[in-house]
């Protein structure tokens, strides 16, 4: 019982990852519709999106760390 | 290349950073009190893996 | 995981971040004395030893053709030097970031190597890093600013109504950047670890299986070096991260908004 409710919990802790995947995908379209408008500041563009990426990648591997969490300790 | 005070181009480097040399201070402490409080809990005073677990025994017994 | 240690193929993937003494001195002088050094402490001063020998070797000497070491070093120095620039205008705390970002990244590299111990993977010592910022940055600004400082807490404009309740949010938000700043590199180094090596205990498993399902296997291997290639890279970011949000906390804390 318990160990079913573990791997319930991991596996709901994991939807955290759809909007860390969302948040990357609509990072990287910005950045590429942006460059596609103005490909003179790509650098600078460039170096925020990865700014940006990091901190949508961390929420979403807040959620796959309890899963981790959860199912192995 | 000197080092030590006798820098080529003396500017201060430590000065302006006095307050991440307090601060890194007060978390100092901070952990070590951190550090106390988990060897002295219940769940880890009696672990075969802690090294103070014989000097919490004796301490206790007075 | 815990109790005695078995030494099995297939150990929890959560082992790895486990701090174990390697060196213990235990002995019941001076009150009660205990120095050990455990798997951080080493990997700790192989970071430090790295570091120093790092800039040993890129040290060109004063020359006037520079070596390789020093191109690379000294272009290092020079994005963290323009990024510092750009945030906060002088370079007054150039050296504490230059350190804080060699100190991570260098750390983040040798956790990748295999078997490896992680620095950044310990609580202790990311959630530490992030503490001892949040506290330097408001003991800068309480010095800079005296009382005006708490002006922070409240934004230009509010009717009188919202006030308490905006700085209850805006305090709430300040004091969370001491676990975020933290919290975010532990978190992506762990997952990180912990992903490669389950992945990599999988791949064992199939690898150790008949031929032609290990000829197959080389196809999720390669995928598998793809995501360590992303970790490298991720170590890398993390560490660019971490020191791009220190400098706009310092600079919040210069400037007030």
């Amino acid at each position: 019982m318990l160990a079913a409710a573990k791997y319930l919990g991991a596996g709901l802790a994991c939807s955290g990852l759809i909007g860390a995947g969302a948040g990357i995908g609509l990072i990287f379209s910005a950045l590429i519709a942006s460059t596609a408008r103005n490909p003179q500041i790509k650098g600078q563009l460039f170096s925020y999106a990865i700014l940006g990426f990091a901190l949508a990648e961390a929420t979403g591997l807040f959620s796959l760390m309890i899963c981790f969490l959860l199912l192995y300790s | 290349m000197s080092f030590l005070g006798l820098r080529k181009w003396p500017t201060p480097v430590a000065k302006p950073l006095w307050p991440f040399i307090a601060a890194g201070t007060i978390t100092y402490f901070l952990v070590a009190k951190a550090q106390d409080m988990g060897v002295k809990s219940e769940a880890y005073a009696k672990d075969p893996r802690n090294p103070y677990a014989a000097q919490i025994a004796k301490e206790s017994h007075h | 995981m815990f109790g005695n240690q078995q030494y099995n193929i297939i150990n929890s993937p959560l082992e790895q971040f486990e701090v174990t003494s390697l060196l213990g001195l235990n002995a019941p002088i001076l009150g009660y004395l205990n120095i050990s050094l455990t798997n951080l402490a080493l990997y700790s001063l192989l970071v430090l030893f790295i570091i120093v020998s790092l800039h040993y070797m890129a040290n060109n000497d004063t020359k006037l053709v520079p070596s390789k070491w020093s191109i690379a070093l000294e272009s290092v120095f020079a994005s963290i030097n323009s990024m510092v620039r750009e945030q906060l205008g002088k370079e007054l705390y150039l050296p504490f970031i230059y350190s804080l970002f060699f100190f991570i990244l260098i750390a983040n590299l040798t956790g990748n190597i295999p078997y490896s111990f992680t620095i950044t993977t310990s609580i202790m010592v990311s959630i530490g890093l992030s503490f001892t910022i949040l506290i330097a940055v408001t003991i800068l600004g309480l010095s800079i600013h005296k009382l005006h400082f708490f002006s922070y807490f409240v934004p230009s404009g509010t009717p009188l109504a919202l006030v308490p309740l905006l700085v209850l949010i805006e305090l709430v938000s300040y004091l969370a950047r001491a676990f975020s700043l933290g919290i975010r590199l532990f978190a992506n180094m762990v997952a990180g670890h912990t992903l490669m090596k389950i992945l990599a205990t999988f791949l064992y498993q199939m690898f150790s299986g008949s031929l032609i399902v290990a000829v197959l296997t080389l196809i999720p291997f390669t995928l598998f070096l793809a995501i360590m290639g992303l970790e490298l890279a991720v170590s890398f970011i993390q560490a660019y991260v971490f020191v791009i949000l220190t400098c706009s906390y310092i600079k919040d804390a210069i400037e007030l908004h």
